[in-house]
């Protein structure tokens, strides 16, 4: 072969391969590229042109397949090679300073594991749980009020009609309440709850018949008198008769033809329910029926080209329209999609970001932490470095020796970590289902491997390339003369101030947030409920909603009485009231307007209520501020009345003696009749929802004088019997007077609390363990890194005693120089705690409580240690004799 | 780090490398033509793999890398070291001893 072969034929196949080769050698070390990247580019070159004139472009062709992937092949074969060369002195190494070893390995294990358990957790919690066939593309859709600020607004029967016509990114369905008492079924008749369905409704909520057919849109046009039933209704008012379908029952006295069933656990997806509720019964939707009011709601299905973005752009649009069309009753009425991961878990994912949240800043320390350890190890190996750049090694392999060190105890720790959350991962299921019941056990899979794997990669380039990058510096070889020595400031000397900056300031915020959140918890949960709790029991007659009982208003108020007499009978009950409100279970909302005020349509303010027996306040123990409370006559065909709570009279009157006498009108329940005036005749004190809301406006009407209206209602009892014989006795007594009903759900007042407390106190003590290890880590990590630098300086500080310096001065100037940067941290902490506060304030918890003090004297603590942890390494250097310290100068 | 002379059985690159070089110096590409030419093309050594055996081989010390070439500055040639030939001879040495064993085992036909 001449050497002076020219070999580009210059043929275009030729120049095509030849890149691809070239592009292939890119797998190569870089080093090896550089010398022999020419001379394989040109063999391959001439080779390939052989090949192609003696045995024609097939075989050359061939060749040129082979070549590039045995150089791709080749190049990786020696880069994990060198990988493995890396890896084995790393676990040399590591086998040299177990202590060291085992402290990285046991922070990265604790940091990653709470990170992928927690996160494993919420991404199970928040992706895959919800009851509904693709649930993400499911969506509510709600009125809102900018001017009242109302955001969850049912739609009127007009705005649903116009919405279904005119949306373009969604299919939409609409549905309302249709509780009615069901009759003809061979037993008893009974009140249940069912809702009035449009035609679409169960094609958009992907639901197929079990037994039948299910609604189409002719249904709903013809105003055919039909019933779908649940399979729940089916199973236990038919017992599961198979020939069910064409069979006739009357539902509100009319009669409605069966014309099928839907499977077991069919859930509908119902904001004003608790986020899913349960039907026994489905009507077609019929103009018929329509009222007036935003008692609508829409569930639309939306395509997940136009995601949720482009139904709110077409929601904007259509409701633009509307309000232009008709400013009389939209002028002020928007309408918002929500995702149903939203609906129902809305508060329980701002908690989820902020545990996610808080193991991440745990995982940043103790990467900051771990990094900082690898700098001062690196220091102490300064020489080593040199001696290996003095013997031609190259800054890539240093760098990459340095990098698979931290790598390899990066991924020790990782899979250590992983161990640790698998282990955990039932704790976090049984936290979870006690707020979610319906929530499957999270079990190892892929999704938490891939996110282990994310912080794995994340933490191995945080704590190990910088370091690597730092120490690897070339210009270090000057350290060559001092080799075996600590060098005065040590390589990476800024980028270790730096980390300690980072790791006081993310200690300083972990630390203030936490404080701040569980304080604030905690005072919700201390703050007085506004009511007796200790021998309350609540009694749940008749499921867990208020249902309409149209028609039967003198009848149901009999019955209400009924059961007011039986429960008062049983020995030991002191007392017995009923209410439509229970605090920490189930507190309705209704507008409310002033009478004499003037309300654009749907800017009526909303309020909490209830419809409350004479002898609530007495039983509750809650005071009338002013006035009375209700009276056996305030019944029907008396006065109608009202009594407000101090913060309604204090919200809409500026006072209780204000509001005494007004006059309002409640939006609940008027079924198109118009509005009564109710003279507020009490003020009584407030009532607290539940133990994570505050105080808020709050109506309550006389249940006798709306008996129309009482369905469904719950008795609060208070005794004095054992709390064991409570249920019994309950039951007998409701059992006297219906035989018919089911057995009640008797719950007392106090556990109630207890059960509603328990989530948030769980969440308070994973974020106070969270913060724990947070500081740990961090103060640590700081003190440790702080006293091996100090310590490493002892040969330093031995000369200047030598040349005279003073013990005093020399410690002074040791604490003077890390003291900067733990300055820096303080100063930069204080910032992004506040911030981080802010943030939270009323988004996580409703009014953040600050009282920096105690975080101020955390503070104080966490510099006070770092202080002792530069001055004792610094004083016992300032003790050893300078002769010792310079013997190897 | 590196080879010992101890190692049992070569790859088929490194000693086809090996056996190129005995005859003489010679540069990349014609190492690979003449093992492609001996081996009547069974053995094929693509450029990324011939170099990084060379490479390794220069390492171990058992080649030894010339001067560029003055006319071609990419070119160098390769040249045994005392040690590579005593590595290929044993190398040689333990295939002749493997083929005596099939020959006592009637793999292969006896010698004539």
């Amino acid at each position: 072969v001449s050497a002076g072969y020219s070999p580009r034929s210059g043929k275009p196949d030729a120049v095509l391969a030849a890149a691809l080769f070239a592009f292939a050698l890119v797998a190569t070390p870089r080093e090896a590229r550089r010398t022999y990247g020419r001379a394989m580019r040109d063999d391959f070159a001439l080779h390939y042109d052989t090949q192609r004139s003696e045995r024609g472009p097939w075989a050359a062709l061939m060749f040129a397949a082979g070549a590039v992937s045995d150089a791709l092949g080749s190049g990786l074969l020696e880069r994990f090679a060198a990988i493995g060369r890396n890896a084995g002195y790393a676990a040399r190494v590591a086998r040299k300073t177990p202590v060291f070893s085992a402290l990285i390995v046991a922070t990265m294990a604790i940091a990653i594991g709470a990170n992928v358990a927690i996160d494993s957790a919420l991404s199970h919690l928040f992706l895959d749980q919800l009851p509904f066939r693709d649930s993400t593309t499911l969506v509510t859709i709600m009125e809102t009020n900018v001017a009242n600020g109302i955001s969850h607004y049912g739609l009127t029967y007009d705005d649903a009609l116009a919405l279904r016509t005119q949306s373009r990114a969604a299919q939409i369905s609409f549905f309302d309440s249709a509780s009615g008492t069901l009759r003809n079924t061979g037993s008893p008749p009974k009140l249940i709850a069912g809702i009035n369905v449009s035609g679409e409704f169960f094609d958009i909520l992907r639901v197929q018949p079990q037994l039948g057919r299910l609604f189409t849109m002719t249904d709903e046009r013809t105003l055919a008198p039909i019933v779908v039933l649940s399979e729940e209704l089916w199973r236990s008012a038919f017992s599961a008769d198979p020939h069910i379908v064409g069979r006739v029952v009357t539902i509100d006295d009319l009669p409605k033809t069966i014309v099928g069933v839907v499977p077991a656990r069919t859930q509908t997806p119902d904001y004003w329910h608790g986020g899913i509720a349960n039907y026994a019964y489905y009507l077609p939707m019929t103009p018929v029926n329509r009222t007036t009011g935003h008692e609508y709601r829409a569930l639309a299905r939306i395509s997940p080209a136009n995601g949720i973005r482009g139904v709110n752009a077409d929601l904007d649009r259509i409701f633009t329209e509307r309000a232009r069309r008709h400013p009389q009753t939209n002028a002020e009425i928007g309408a918002r999609a929500h995702t149903l991961q939203d609906e129902i878990f809305g508060g329980a994912r701002l908690v989820g970001s902020a545990l996610a949240g808080a193991v991440f800043i745990v995982l940043a320390i103790a990467c900051a932490n771990v990094a900082n350890l690898f700098l001062a190890r690196g220091s102490a190996r300064a020489g080593e470095i040199a001696i290996r750049y003095s013997l031609g090694a190259t800054r890539r392999q240093i760098l990459m020796q340095l990098f698979t060190e931290g790598v390899l105890y990066v991924v020790a720790g990782g899979l250590l970590g992983f161990g640790l959350a698998a282990l955990t991962l039932p704790f976090f299921t049984s936290f979870i289902r006690l707020a979610f019941v319906f929530v499957t056990p999270i079990t190892i899979d892929g999704r938490m491997l891939a996110i282990s794997f994310a912080f794995v990669v994340v933490a191995a380039v945080v704590t190990s390339l910088a370091p690597a990058l730092a120490l690897s510096r070339p210009d270090l070889s000057l350290d060559l003369k001092r080799a075996g020595r600590a060098g005065t400031l040590g390589a990476g000397g800024r980028l270790r101030a730096i980390l300690i900056t980072i790791e006081v300031a993310a200690t300083i915020a972990v630390v203030v947030v936490t404080g701040l959140t569980l304080r604030t918890l905690d005072a919700h949960v201390r703050a007085p409920m506004g009511f007796a709790v200790n021998d309350r029991y609540l009694v749940s007659v008749n499921g867990t909603s208020f249902y309409k009982y149209g028609g039967e208003g003198q009848k149901s108020l009999r019955r209400l009485e009924a059961f007011h007499r039986a429960l008062a009978a049983i020995p030991g009950v002191v007392d017995v009231a009923s209410t439509m409100a229970v605090p920490n279970w189930n507190t309705p909302d209704t507008s409310v307007t002033i009478a004499g005020r003037h309300y654009a349509s749907g800017s009526e303010p909303e309020v909490q209520f209830s419809l409350i027996s004479p002898a609530f306040f007495a039983v509750m123990e809650t005071p009338i501020l002013l006035g009375r409370t209700f009276l056996d006559n305030d019944r029907i065909g008396m006065p109608p009345v009202a009594i407000v709570n101090a913060s309604f009279a204090q919200t809409y009157f500026g006072g209780s003696d204000k509001a005494l006498g007004r006059q309002i009108l409640f939006g609940f329940a008027t079924g198109g009749q118009p509005r009564i005036p109710r003279t507020i005749v009490g003020i009584s004190g407030n009532i607290r929802a539940s133990v994570q809301r505050e105080i808020e406006p709050m109506a309550y009407m006389p249940a006798y004088q709306m008996p129309s209206v009482v369905g469904s209602v719950y008795f609060i009892v208070h005794v004095q019997i054992a709390p064991s014989l409570i249920a019994s006795q309950v039951g007998t007594a409701i059992a006297g007077v219906d035989p018919q009903l089911p057995l009640p759900l008797v719950r007392s007042l106090a556990q109630m609390i207890e059960h509603n407390i328990q989530g948030a106190r769980i969440a308070d003590l994973m974020l106070a363990i969270l913060a724990g290890i947070a500081l740990l880590l961090a103060l640590g990590g700081v003190v440790a890194v702080i006293a091996y630098g100090v310590a490493r300086r002892s040969h330093e500080i031995g000369i200047r005693l030598a040349l005279g310096a003073s013990a005093g001065s020399v410690i002074r100037l040791m604490m003077r120089s890390t003291l900067v940067p733990i300055a820096a941290g303080v100063a930069l902490g204080i910032p992004i705690a506040s911030l981080c506060a802010r943030a939270l304030d009323g988004v996580l918890i409703e009014r953040a409580l600050l009282a920096p003090y105690e975080e101020i004297l955390l503070i104080v603590c966490v510099v006070a240690c770092i202080v002792v942890a530069v001055y004792v390494p610094a004083r016992r250097a300032t003790r050893i004799d300078p002769l010792d310290a310079l013997r190897y100068e | 780090v590196g080879r010992t002379d101890a190692q049992p059985a070569l790859s088929a690159a490194t000693f086809h490398i090996l056996l190129s070089l005995a005859d003489g110096d010679i540069h990349g590409y014609a190492i690979a033509k003449e093992v492609e030419t001996a081996t009547e093309g069974a053995v094929v050594l693509n450029p990324a793999t011939l170099y990084r055996t060379l490479r390794q081989l220069l390492t171990d010390g058992w080649i030894l890398e010339g001067e560029a070439d003055s006319e071609d500055s990419r070119r160098r040639a390769y040249r045994l070291t005392a040690r590579g030939r005593r590595i290929a001879q044993a190398e040689a040495q333990r295939l002749v001893n493997v083929i005596r064993i099939a020959r006592e085992r009637r793999l292969l036909p006896a010698l004539g």
